[in-house]
């Protein structure tokens, strides 16, 4: 009996057990992090998908424009979303709405991780020769430009912010920094990266960070800590130094935002949009979890939110103070347009009168060439970036590139700190190239018909004073000007906050040292004990 | 025939040999005149007895004519009758539903009800047969002590399930065993019909066999089987008509007047509406309609048994479009040789339906103005919808949803076991048993050009399909040894459990759709713009090993001990084994010498402890969670540099925690049951306590990790549930009446011990969850009721004299400022009341008289508060939707109200993490009432054995004081629970069937 048991025992445990190597599996779908990151074509995979993260809604696809825009007074929301509305006019109740910072907080950190994976993982990669080894310095350089770029806009929205410099764990904590401390980071990571980067990209590869690209965003940085000598120093590189012969002014101001005359010699930096897979990727606005799915939409999603009403979801609209400023100056002559509007108005804004004012003017290829009935005819609507000048209608999949630095921006910063650096005289030279754009066609500043203009060459207060003036009216709509009212300081005085309510009522809700940075998205600060509560009077 | 001619005419023949003695003839049915063959039959007080043949007859020579007859049979009430010179007596046995002899099924084995000693609760089919359901879930529902089951209106949707609690903070359904398959889901293709019996793991004691898979209760369910007699025929009509509660919505003369009042306030001018008075309610939703037909033809032999079986089910949804049917088959059968047995059960179903295209068509009949038509063809695609001028709002029309996006769902489903049973060497029983499980599944999509809300963009018109199979293989291998040794019985079971599962998907789109005389081509072929296609699959394999010692002396002493190990592939190579133990044992007190207490006929006091695990938090989805141990990248990132060069990336966006593994619960259970007065009355009492340690959960991370693409599934935490579930009923028999009383009471404590990454809270949209208190926990902003004048703004100020709210009008709310900054922020939250019920009951009453039965089944919930959804909908006013009936806004001439002023465009008084929508959620529903017929049948006309005509009433009221839709709604995320997000309500349904057996 005992003999049969352990003999049926023996059989049955043959019959039962199992090779336990097959418990070894393999993620059939996508490769892995272990066995990735070891070769040049790795380092580019890992640089591409950084770039990416640019056209993702966090990012520069969708609500930085409800941030900077519509922030700022030059535009303003009237959304029957109210909550979305309340966001342009410092009016946050939720400080976690997905619309708000939250999901442009997350996306640029996304970018930011991605990028510090290239920056740790690539340098670790063997070149195999010389020219490979220039190829992956040059792939660090890039994702550190751009990681600059991403703290240098967090910064300028939410003041303190986390330190993330190294590939992210689920479970880290991270330390909180005050804007002076991330200003510094920045600086550093594009002073690497100007080592590195090339001085311009040719052929396919147009559109990637060049050095240029670099020392503008230096400059950028230098200007908004007031750092006068040191950003004239990194602009100087593209206005008068090694990289001048790439930039240049454009004849037509309207060529810098289509999409038949990208990446030329007037773009400093732009974000590549595209419309050749119109794929309904991240068009779920009730989540910050970002779409991972194949062919992704690489459109730009502004034009169809801030469309006038009945073509886009019109969400977001134009201050009219806009629409008077362009009006205030007369061009040299009615060459341009067949008036003596500037014409830099008719391209930025759709506004009332804009079909008398243009004889023959249509929009949206053609077929609007009225102002509609069912449009307020006290509203201005958004036209600058959108897809009217070739489509009857808008969608998810702008193609035109977002230009984040343009030539003439590079300019009229160039001015302020020559100006600041008292050579008003010097920088007058640069807002002239502005101003007599062909196609914009205004007098030099000290031949302008209009007397007070014509006097801001005189002095270096005046001067500043009118600067602001003009880059309102040449960069107006192109997401700077949040980040120049900062500059100017008038968001920390009730002097300047008057001024603001003349041109937007919105500032009416604005409370100094309070406003001007956003709220930390609440989880962030229950979650992370670094933040310490939210930001002051939050 | 021939057999059973032999058969009579030997009866006849002993007859007339035993002449001399008192022949004592007749049959034995069940109540519904079905003969039970092999029933007992005693002269009582003597050894003399015999039992029925196939068809049920008897024949016993009995002592005399004073002889006293005894029917017995497992699982029924034993019957007595006096002989009184009768020479014939038929009897009638009534089931005993709570038979302590009943055989239990525990995983790979079964224990006799009586010899129990964990907690396992077991609905069998007369249960499910007089409550007339049409689904599993709703079998379930109420009958079991500790068991919640909540399944939501909305076509097509799984029951959700908890048994004791929240142990966790994701997935809490139970594993589900069907005829000894393991499967993943998919109880919606389930046949109800087919069920023969669920039995219910509750404890740690019962559902360690199942190692770790277990942790959240097992539920077993078996299907019928023939029986020994003729082919019988059972065949099952129902009917049923479901309709939704009242939404309670305004009509356009008063919405205008709410409405413009709400403008008026926020000092904007009223829009100039439109003219119409639409009832979106009337035009979404509607009454709808279910049937459901089933055929099944049974028989055997006693070395055979074959059950094939035929349904038809099909529903017409309640929201407009919808609709649901399945066609199921199944064949079950088993035959015996000598020490073999060999059987299978096979069932195939095919399930199509089409859901509704709007995610919430109850959310989004709220949000239509009803000034606004449903068609109006000035609009993209025809149909009407939000207008800056006349009716601002992004609410979406769900009719056209509906008729734009056609969706289709649908599966073939196969599931199936075979089993191979040999006895040898007197104690011992091998059992393999191999499974496989297949679903077909097909989802089909097509967008037809038009738009269905304001401003809505243009979207080109495409047609996106997938195709996936899920296959489950599995290989179980159980040697059982079972000997009795004098008052010693021993039962041991070891065996081997090897399963894979695989998933895998493909998928195509196509857009610009070519539409021919107003028709779409419906077929991938038909589109000619951005082509799409993707694909992906997954797999998981599993090993286990298990053993499970059942020891009992006489009955008195029960002991039971189990072992599995597991091993799968979901964990990385460190962290896959594990080891799941569990003990238990019971004294039978009544069995004792010491023990005389007449009326009480059964105590016993049990006791066990026993480790569960749970890896059951992945889904087969694109990211499935299948994999997530392993730090993967993705390779779907694009860019665009130029018409050449559009790039493609590689880079982690999700992270990992590569040491992932399963979550342990370990659970204690102390309990006793009573039978007193010959079990007619019977109490069970169990306190249990249970802590699930490593809870496996997707936690949300900082967001300046980066991380992306949900959250990463970590091992961390603890949460503890204690509480005691009390079953108690009452049965009793007569020969024309009888009734049963049941009752049943669960109660949760549950409590977080920590929280992942060290945290000590994580707050989640309206809930909170922190260490030492229950999980999602109302977390708020107070309300202090409505300012009633200037005076009063102005004195409500923080304690540096700071006003709080300046920008406060009359009749606007008054906010606590908790933290006492100054200013209501969202730093002023605090906690707000409980999700969690103080008890939960079920009360299950049941009765026959003659032909007549009925059965009242009843659940309540006391105790918990729900954040209605609903209200917030319509009461908020600050974004335009329809308004509830009722209300009464604070105006300067209606200042008596605790509504407060309505402001358009203003988040004054509409924000929503405060307590304004806390409600008490405590309700009692009658969840079923039925009442059955059956038809007698004269024994002459032998076309029919029985007929049964039922009516049912499910949800017929429900007392409670909760204003949203349904008291008894269901949140999917665990961490928000008590949100009543609008959740689609059950409907009030009335059903209809008859049932012929012949």
């Amino acid at each position: 009996m005992i003999k049969r048991i352990i003999i049926l025992a023996i059989i049955f445990t043959g019959i039962i057990s199992c090779n336990e190597d097959i418990l070894d599996v393999e993620n059939p779908n996508v490769p892995t992090q272990e066995t990735f990151w070891k070769t040049a074509d790795d380092a580019q995979l890992g640089l591409n998908a950084v770039y990416s993260q640019f056209i993702r809604v966090g990012n520069w696809s969708r609500w930085i424009y409800f941030r900077y825009d519509l922030t700022s007074d030059e535009g303003y929301s009237t959304s029957p979303w109210t909550e979305l509305a309340d966001w342009t006019r410092f009016n946050y109740v939720n400080y976690d709405f997905i619309q708000g910072g939250r999901t442009i907080y997350k996306g640029h950190y996304k970018q930011i991780s991605e990028c510090n994976q290239v920056i740790k993982f690539v340098p670790q990669i063997k070149a195999i020769d010389e020219k490979e080894q220039k190829e992956l310095d040059q792939i660090v350089a890039q994702a550190r430009f751009i990681r600059a770029f991403d703290y240098f806009n967090l910064v300028v929205m939410f003041g303190r912010l986390e330190m993330v410099f190294e590939p992210s764990s689920a479970g880290d904590n991270f330390e909180v920094a005050d804007s002076e401390v991330v200003y510094d980071s920045i600086i550093s990571d594009l002073q690497k990266a100007i080592i590195d980067l090339p001085e311009e990209w040719k052929g396919n590869d147009k559109g990637r960070v060049t050095k240029g690209a670099a020392y503008a965003l230096l400059g950028k940085v230098y200007m908004q800590m007031h750092e006068w000598q040191k950003a004239k120093d990194a602009f100087q590189w593209l206005v008068e130094g090694e990289g001048a012969k790439y930039y240049g002014i454009l004849d037509n101001y309207f060529d810098n935002f289509t999409h038949y005359a990208e990446n030329n010699i007037e773009s400093v930096f732009e974000i590549q949009f595209s419309d050749v897979n119109e794929t309904p990727t991240d068009q779920n606005n009730g989540s910050d979890i970002d779409d991972d799915i194949p062919n992704m939409s690489l459109g730009n999603t502004r034009s169809q939110f801030f469309a006038p009403p009945g073509i886009g979801w019109a969400d977001g609209k134009v201050r009219r103070w806009l629409v008077d400023k362009y009006k205030e100056e007369p061009t040299v002559d009615n060459l341009v347009n067949g008036t003596t509007i500037d014409d830099r108005l008719r391209v930025s804004i759709i506004y009332p009168e804009i079909f008398t004012d243009f004889p023959g003017e249509s929009i949206f290829n053609g077929t609007i060439t009225k102002w509609r009935a069912t449009w307020v005819s006290t509203d201005c609507y958004f036209r600058k970036y959108g897809d009217d000048y070739f489509k009857p209608r808008t969608d998810y999949y702008s193609p035109i590139n977002y230009r984040v630095i343009r030539f003439a921006d590079v300019l009229l910063c160039y001015a302020e700190c020559l100006a600041q650096l008292n050579d008003v005289s010097g920088a007058v030279k640069y807002v002239n190239m502005v101003r007599t754009r062909p196609s914009t066609n205004l007098p030099e500043l000290a031949s302008s018909t209009i007397p007070e203009i014509a006097a801001s060459v005189n002095s270096k207060e005046a001067f500043l004073k009118r600067l602001q003036t003009e880059r309102a009216l040449e960069l107006s709509l192109e997401s700077v000007r949040w980040i120049d009212l900062k500059r100017w300081g008038l968001l920390d005085t009730q002097e300047g906050i008057e001024e603001l309510k003349l041109c937007d009522p919105d500032f009416e809700n604005f409370v100094i040292g309070k406003h001007n940075i956003l709220p930390i998205p609440q989880f962030e600060v229950n979650n992370n004990p670094n933040f310490g509560g939210n930001n002051p009077n939050y | 025939m021939r057999i059973k001619l032999l058969l009579i005419t030997l009866l006849f023949l002993v007859g007339l040999v035993q002449a001399q003695e008192t022949i004592v003839t007749g049959k034995v049915t069940e109540h519904s005149g079905e003969p039970l063959p092999g029933a007992t039959v005693v002269e009582k007080g003597t050894s003399n007895g015999t039992i029925t043949n196939v068809e049920g007859i008897y024949t016993i020579a009995v002592s005399g004519p004073d002889a006293i007859l005894e029917f017995s049979y497992v699982g029924y009430l034993t019957e007595q009758e006096a002989v009184a010179g009768n020479n014939s007596i038929d009897k009638i046995l009534l089931p005993d539903i709570q038979s302590l002899e009943e055989v239990v099924l525990i995983g790979y084995g079964t224990v006799k009800k009586k010899d129990l000693t964990g907690a396992v609760s077991v609905i069998n089919t007369d249960d499910l047969k007089n409550s007339q359901v049409l689904t599993v879930g709703d079998a379930i529902q109420g009958l079991a002590a500790g068991v919640t089951i909540r399944s939501n209106g909305n076509i097509g949707s799984e029951p959700d399930i908890k048994i004791r609690g929240v142990g966790n903070f994701g997935n809490h359904n139970p594993l589900y065993v069907i005829d000894d398959i393991i499967v993943a889901g998919g109880i919606r293709d389930l046949n109800v019909n087919d069920i023969e019996s669920v039995q219910i793991l509750k404890d740690a004691s019962a559902a360690a066999i199942y190692g770790n898979r277990a942790a959240n209760g097992v539920i077993i369910i078996t299907t019928k089987r023939g029986s020994s007699g003729d082919m019988k025929v059972d065949f099952s009509m129902k009917y049923g008509i479901d309709k939704l509660p009242s939404l309670d919505l305004m009509d356009t003369t008063e919405f205008f007047f709410y409405n413009d009042m709400a403008y008026r306030n926020a000092g904007l001018t009223p829009p100039n509406h439109f003219e119409n008075n639409t009832d979106w309610e009337k035009e979404v939703l509607r009454t709808g309609y279910s049937k459901d037909y089933n055929l099944s033809i049974s028989g055997g032999n006693d070395k055979s048994r074959y059950l094939m079986s035929a349904g038809y089910y099909s529903i017409n949804g309640t929201s407009i479009g919808t609709s649901m049917d399945r066609i199921s088959f199944r064949v079950n059968s088993d035959a015996k040789r000598g020490p073999f047995t060999i059987g299978e059960n096979i069932s195939i179903t095919n399930t199509s339906m089409v859901p509704s295209s709007d995610g919430n068509p109850v959310a989004s009949v709220m949000r239509m103005l009803p000034d606004m038509p449903v068609y109006d063809s000035a609009n993209p695609g025809g149909y009407g919808y939000g207008n800056e001028a006349r009716a601002r709002t992004f609410g979406t029309n769900p009719i056209a949803v509906q008729n734009l996006v056609n969706n289709k769902s649908g599966n073939m489903r196969l599931r199936g076991n075979v089993f191979g049973e040999l006895s040898f060497l007197k104690y011992f029983k091998y059992r393999m048993n191999v499974g496989y499980e297949t679903s077909f599944d097909q989802y089909k999509s097509l967008r037809k050009v038009g738009n269905w809300t304001l401003n809505q963009p243009f979207e080109d018109s495409y047609i996106y399909e997938n195709r996936a199979q899920y296959q489950s293989i599995l290989y179980d291998n159980i040697l059982s040894f079972d000997r009795n040794i004098d008052a010693h019985s021993i039962n041991l079971v070891v065996g081997s459990s090897y399963q894979h599962e695989s998933y895998n998907q493909i998928s195509g789109k196509n857009s610009s759709i070519f539409v021919s005389g107003g028709e779409y081509i419906d077929v991938l072929n038909g589109g000619s713009s951005n082509p799409v296609v993707a694909g992906f699959k997954a797999e998981i394999y599993r090993i286990s090993y298990f053993g499970r010692l059942n020891y009992d002396y006489q009955g008195k002493y029960l002991f039971s001990a189990t072992l599995r190990r597991d091993a799968t592939s979901q964990f990385g190579p460190d962290y896959r084994t594990g080891y799941f133990p569990s003990v238990s044992a019971a004294w039978r007190l009544s069995k004792e010498n010491f023990f005389a207490v007449d009326w009480i006929s059964d105590l016993k006091i049990r006791a066990n402890y026993g480790e569960l695990g749970n890896a059951s938090f992945e889904n087969w989805g694109q990211n499935s969670g299948i994999y997530d141990y392993i730090p993967s990248l993705t390779t779907f990132p694009m860019y665009y540099f130029s018409t050449e060069n559009i790039v493609t990336g590689a880079t982690q966006r999700k992270l990992v925690n590569p040491d992932l593994t399963w979550e342990t619960k370990k659970q204690s259970n102390f309990g006793a049951d009573w039978g007193l007065w010959g079990n007619q009355l019977i109490f069970s009492a169990d306190y249990y306590i249970s802590k699930t340690e490593d809870v496996l959960v997707a936690y949300p991370i900082l967001y300046a990790t980066g991380n992306d693409g949900g959250d990463p599934w970590v091992n961390a935490g603890t949460l503890q549930n204690n509480g005691f579930d009390f079953e108690l009923s009452w049965r009793k028999s007569g020969r024309d009446f009888n009734y049963s009383v049941s009752a049943n009471l669960t109660t949760i404590n549950n409590k977080v011990i920590d929280l992942p990454y060290g945290d000590n809270s994580i707050t989640t949209g309206l809930c909170k969850s922190e260490v030492g208190r229950p999980l999602a926990m109302f977390y708020l902003i107070k309300t202090d009721g409505i300012f009633q004048s200037e005076g009063e703004v102005l004195a409500h100020k923080n304690s540096k004299e700071v006003v709080i709210q300046p920008n406060a009008k009359p009749g606007d709310i008054r906010y606590i400022d908790y933290n006492d900054d100054g200013l209501i922020s969202d730093e002023d939250r605090q906690y707000a009341g409980s999700p969690w019920p103080v008890a939960e009951v079920g009360l299950n009453f049941s009765a026959s008289y003659k032909q007549f039965d009925v059965s009242v089944q009843g659940f309540g919930s006391f105790g918990q508060k729900v954040w209605n959804g609903t209200r917030a909908m319509t009461e908020r006013f600050n974004d335009n939707s329809n308004y509830r009936k009722g209300i009464n806004p604070w105006t300067p001439e209606n200042t008596n109200t605790d509504f407060p002023r309505v402001l358009y465009g203003d988040e004054r008084n509409s924000r929503s993490n405060t307590d304004r929508w806390i409600e008490d959620g405590s309700f009692f529903r009658l969840r079923n009432i039925s009442l059955g017929y059956n038809l007698s049948i004269p024994k002459t006309e032998k076309l029919f054995d029985n007929i049964r005509l039922a009516v049912s009433v499910q949800n017929l009221a429900t007392l409670t004081k909760y204003e949203g839709l349904d008291a008894e709604f269901s949140n999917g995320n665990v961490l928000e629970f008590g949100v009543d997000g609008i959740t689609y309500p059950s409907p009030t349904s009335i059903l209809f069937s008859i049932n012929a057996k012949f």
